[in-house]
């Protein structure tokens, strides 16, 4: 195996319990709600917004992001960078690496300050946070929230000319149908986790899902904590939108639910993990990040975890960097946000965090069974079959249903 | 006033409607309450769960504190420490490690070899019990310390004298004297108690669900803050009539001939 | 307990000693039929025989034996740590003697615990339930013994008429005076009628007035009820005026017992001569032998010779080392020189001190070999001493011979 993979793939280990993938689920179940919930249900009809190819090798392979940035400022005013930058993340989500090499690159130093949940964050802000932070990295659906409440600040997007390295896939999400205030930061999907050496029945869907679950695998499946996440299965699995609001399709997922809840082990999106681990559960439903973690720990104990995109579709989600409305540093913000686009530091950045870049010419330059690995990139033939699950917390029936099924 | 206020809000959300993004649309609805009579299951589960966690406490904390009290001599400071150490840590930590204690590594793996039969106490009422117990173990003993310390043990001697047995003794004078204690400790444990979701997220294995993780859902997931209300209305007055009732049951009887909590 | 006492029972019966009173009639109110027994009624209650108790290295209690009459009012005296409490907790049941047996009515009751011993304790605190009011204070030992309601409700009401309480039944114990409380805790101990009712030190809480009041009361209750008492105190003056019988103790052991004018009269040693009133003590070395009266001459320092009398029974050899003590009310203060008179020890010292104390004076004459002496004597009339003498006068103090006593311990 590639060495740089092997050193991330220790750092990830590392970071295996405060990773942001877990504990967003803990912390509140809006989160995974809202991990679901992110993505552009236009993006197929818009127009591509740049082609992902050509740029980034030109801009990549360690030519200066300043340069660059000079470039575009040549045509504008120039902008004196301050000394420092304020980031506000999830605990061990950003690439060490990285924040060394923009003070190498540009000499801003990068403080950075964590949060547990995107509620914990809205909070802080709420409570005098505004003006304290620079850039923050909320889920792309909570961002909405947070420009609604006026805590971010529109783009200037003449400052951030690497935009166009992102996929289109990740821009016109419709939680900001205009690209005002998120900048991709990385991104995953929700779909079946399975300890190999248990599971040798093929899972390729979530009927196969569904069946094992109810089948051999009863006691011994799991599925998140989060509805977002779980009315995906049982739509998908009849062919339904997965944001549908219809009654008889609800009702039909209800039944699909409620037939599975007698045969789980658990409904939990924190310690799962270690359920797989311990093989108390050895199949679920789950965020693809942890498949990748357990694939990678460094015991080798774990390697027979196996991911699945369904072929029936899956839901994907989207984190992103904001600029937050008064930041103290707003020069080092845009720097730093055209700057994190290059493909070098995407390629860092997927690697620390074990997720897969919105940059296609990142993901060119990655590793290939880094690439290739279903639990971080979704298969060339599936990718057609991802939506994005807008917010349906206000959806009555969904909410008794999940009572419901929580109930059991 | 500070306690009334925000009382007084959560009435009046509790017959609004949920606005398009959530929170809160002022009307004047029933259907928050309707919707929740209709399914009462979390409540009469989390009453149980409450109560039986209450009285675990209770007959886990009197022995306890009464030791602590009265025979643990020299190593009062020290246990007493002991037992608040835990609490150093994070209550989310503590919990886990219940997790890993009763988990599959531990006395879940261990009784299914013994019984040769799967056994799992996680996931089951009995976990989130456990859990309780071990969380909210000191709110009990600790008031039940203070009154206990305080009595004089020349009240024990003089029952004894005036021909009152072991039993007759801690029924007639140690119960009724330390009852503000077992009052204090039980309201102590039993309020937070009742909106528990912690625990049984962790040690349920997300299988049990209590008012705590109604509301949750209501006000975090759903942000349906007129539907959260209702029911945290509901668990208001629950408390309020629960509590209400145990104090005067318990202080009922202080008046009369024979004095007893139980 | 008492009921059950069994006539053949090998417990050692001790003597009485002088001055016991045996139980007068019980008044019609809280008599006990136990206590009526005409064929116990010479049966002690209580009988202490060689009880040791040891607190790990701490003797408590030392050898102790005694026996206390039926109906009788005993005082244990003594300094602070001599043993009365453990005494008193041992007969109780609260503690057990390490070894020696106590015997009730006639039992031996080791082991038996303390609820289901006919005695009952007052203890020094009162020890009052703060959760009950008088009335239920008062009731509780009927309780335990399964009294009917209407019974107990009686029995409560004669046992606060006792104690002078009518009408506080209903009262919440922490809103008597201390003296108040005291007495609910007498009828809480009396209203069972137990054959022994324990005291430890029930009036050390209590100011003086209210204290003196209380001595009369308690000692007033004790003839109504005929219950044997068993006094504990460190004060004297309470012990001389209450008890039948005081027992003086010390480091765990028993100095003397007896009544309290034959403790005074004739005390055994020195110790008990200076606890039960006052004394003057002269220390000196044997200097004769005794005449059949029991006198005989002490030299003191400075050959200065006393002459006092023997203890019954007392034989010491010339020449042992012995104290004379001389009560302050036996001292005679006259005026002019020493002279003999026959059958009289009359010395020369100088008044340094007169203190008038309204009815008395109380001299303090400095005696050169045996230092100060304290005299008292009448202000007025008397045997011709009734003229007042001032300090630096010369006098002569003096006592008749068989005033003085010479103790050997
Ligand atoms: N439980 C005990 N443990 C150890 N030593 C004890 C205990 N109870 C009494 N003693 C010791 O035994 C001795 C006698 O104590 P006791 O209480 O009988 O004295 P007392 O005559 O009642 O004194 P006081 O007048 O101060 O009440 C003391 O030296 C005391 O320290
Ligand atoms: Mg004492």
């Amino acid at each position: 195996m590639d060495e740089t993979l092997r050193k991330y793939q220790e750092d990830l280990l590392r970071a295996q319990l405060s990773r942001r993938r877990f504990m967003a689920g803990a912390a509140l179940a809006t989160v995974s709600a809202a991990l679901a919930a992110c993505a552009p249900t236009a993006s197929s009809t818009s127009t591509p917004t740049a082609p992902p190819t050509p740029a980034p090798s030109a801009a990549g392979a360690g030519a200066s992001p300043t340069v660059a940035a000079s470039e575009a400022a040549s045509a504008a005013p120039s902008y004196a960078l301050e000394q420092g930058m304020l980031l506000y993340n999830w605990s061990d989500y950003f690439s060490p690496d990285n924040l060394t090499k923009f003070q190498t690159d540009l000499g801003v130093t990068i403080t950075q300050t964590t949060f547990a949940s995107n509620e914990e964050m809205l909070a802080k802000l709420q409570a005098g946070g505004k003006g304290q932070y620079d850039v923050a990295v909320p889920t792309a659906e909570f961002s909405e929230t947070l420009a609604k409440a006026g805590f971010l600040q529109k783009l200037d997007k003449s400052r951030l000319p690497n935009l166009s390295l992102v996929n289109e896939r990740f821009l016109t999400l419709p939680f900001d149908p205009n690209d005002d205030y998120i900048v991709p930061k990385d991104w995953g999907t929700t779909g079946i986790i399975y300890r190999g050496n248990k599971v040798k029945e093929p899972v390729a869907s979530w009927k196969d899902f569904f069946d094992l679950a109810k089948g051999k695998y009863s006691g011994k499946t799991f599925v998140l904590d989060s509805p977002g996440d779980v009315f995906v299965a049982p739509l998908r699995l009849h062919g339904f939108d997965v944001n549908t609001t219809d009654h008889d399709e609800l009702e039909t997922a209800r039944q699909e639910l409620m037939a599975l809840r007698p045969h789980l082990q658990s409904i939990d999106s924190d310690n799962y993990p270690t359920t797989l681990q311990q093989e108390e559960a050895v199949l679920g439903l789950a965020w693809n990040g942890s498949a990748y973690v357990l694939q990678s720990d460094p015991s080798g104990k774990y390697t027979d975890t196996g991911w699945t995109v369904p072929t029936e579709g899956t839901i994907y989600w989207t984190d992103t960097w904001v600029l937050l409305a008064d930041a103290p540093n707003p020069n080092a913000a845009y720097a730093f946000l055209n700057w994190i686009q290059d493909p070098a530091q995407q390629v860092t950045e997927s690697l620390y965090a074990g997720y897969a870049s919105c940059n296609d010419a990142a993901t060119s330059q990655l590793p290939k069974e880094f690439v290739g690995n279903p639990a971080v990139y979704v298969p060339e033939e599936l990718l057609g079959k991802l939506s994005v699950a807008t917010d349906q917390s206000g959806n009555q029936q969904r909410a008794d249903i999940w009572a419901e099924f929580k109930q059991g | 006033m500070l306690l009334v206020i925000p009382l007084a809000i959560v009435v009046v959300y509790s017959f609004g409607v949920r606005g398009t993004d959530g929170g809160y649309t002022p009307a004047f609805v029933l259907d928050n309450y309707d919707r929740l009579l209709s399914r009462p299951d979390p409540f009469i589960l989390s009453l149980e769960i409450a109560i039986s966690g209450t009285i675990l406490c209770v007959l886990v904390g009197f022995p306890l504190a009464y030791f602590l009290a009265t025979r643990a001599g020299k190593r009062k400071t020290l246990l007493l420490v002991l037992l608040v150490i835990p609490f150093w840590t994070s209550f989310l930590v503590r919990t886990i490690a219940w997790l890993i204690i009763l988990g599959p590594a531990g006395l879940d793996g261990f009784l299914t070899n013994l019984l040769g039969r799967d056994v799992s106490i996680l996931g089951s009422p009995w976990a989130i019990l456990l859990g309780i117990v071990y969380n909210y173990l000191p709110l009990m003993v600790f008031p039940l310390y203070v009154t206990l310390e305080r009595l004089d043990p020349t009240l024990l001697e003089a029952s004894k004298d005036l021909g009152a047995a072991r039993w007759a003794t801690f029924r007639q004078i140690t119960l009724p004297i330390a009852a503000p204690g077992v009052i204090t400790g039980s309201i102590l444990v039993f309020i937070p108690l009742m909106g528990e979701y912690v625990i049984p997220s962790i040690l349920g294995l997300g299988k049990i669900f209590l008012i705590g993780n109604v509301l949750q859902l209501d006000f975090l997931a759903s942000r349906n803050w007129p539907a959260g209300s209702a029911k945290a209305v509901v668990l208001i007055a629950i408390m309020l009539i629960s509590v209400t009732f145990y104090v005067w049951t318990t202080t009922r009887g202080r008046a009369g001939r024979d004095v007893s909590v139980l | 307990m008492t009921t059950s006492a069994n006539p053949d029972t090998s417990a050692p019966y001790h003597e009485h000693q002088p001055g016991t009173i045996v139980a007068a009639e019980h008044p019609a109110t809280l008599r006990h039929p136990a206590n009526v027994h005409p064929d116990h009624a010479a049966a002690p209650d209580v009988d202490i025989v060689d009880v040791t108790k040891r607190f790990g290295d701490v003797t408590a209690v030392d050898a102790m034996r005694l026996t206390v009459a039926r109906g009788s009012f005993s005082s244990f005296l003594g300094p602070s740590g001599c043993g009365k409490t453990t005494t008193l907790r041992m007969i109780a049941g609260f503690e057990q003697p390490t070894s020696g047996e106590i015997y009730l009515a006639g039992e031996p009751v080791a082991g038996v615990p303390p609820y289901r011993r006919n005695v009952n304790t007052v203890f020094q605190h009162y020890a009052l339930f703060p959760h009950m009011n008088v009335a239920q204070n008062v009731g509780y030992g009927l309780r335990q013994r399964r009294t009917s309601k209407a019974d107990e409700a009686r029995r409560v009401g004669e046992a606060l008429e006792l104690v002078r309480l009518t009408g506080y039944g209903r009262r919440r114990t922490w809103e008597l005076s201390g003296g108040q409380q005291q007495r609910v805790a007498l009828a809480r101990a009396l209203v069972n009628h137990p054959a022994v009712l324990l005291l430890d030190e029930p009036l050390g809480a209590l100011d003086r007035k209210l204290r003196h009041e209380m001595q009369i009361e308690l000692k007033q209750i004790q003839h109504e009820v005929g219950i044997t008492f068993i006094y504990v105190t460190h004060d004297q003056e309470e012990a001389l005026t209450m008890s039948d019988v005081i027992v003086v103790m010390r480091d765990g052991r028993i100095q003397q017992q007896g009544s309290p004018e034959a403790l005074y009269r004739h005390p055994v040693n020195r110790f008990v001569a200076g606890f039960i009133g006052s004394s003057n003590f002269v220390a000196g070395r044997v200097a004769g032998s005794a005449d059949d009266d029991g006198r005989i001459a002490v030299s003191a320092p400075d050959g200065v010779t006393v002459t006092g009398r023997l203890a019954d029974g007392e034989r010491p050899a010339p020449g042992a080392e012995v104290t004379v003590a001389i009560r302050p009310e036996h001292v005679r203060v006259a005026a002019g020189g020493a002279s003999d008179v026959p059958g009289w020890t009359a010395l020369a010292g100088r008044v340094t001190s007169d203190t008038y104390l309204g009815d008395q004076h109380e001299y303090r004459v400095a005696v050169p070999g045996l230092g100060e002496l304290v005299a008292r004597a009448q202000a007025q009339g008397g045997d011709g001493a009734g003229r007042a003498f001032h300090t630096g006068e010369d006098v002569v103090v003096g006592w008749h011979d068989t005033a003085a006593l010479v103790l050997t311990s």
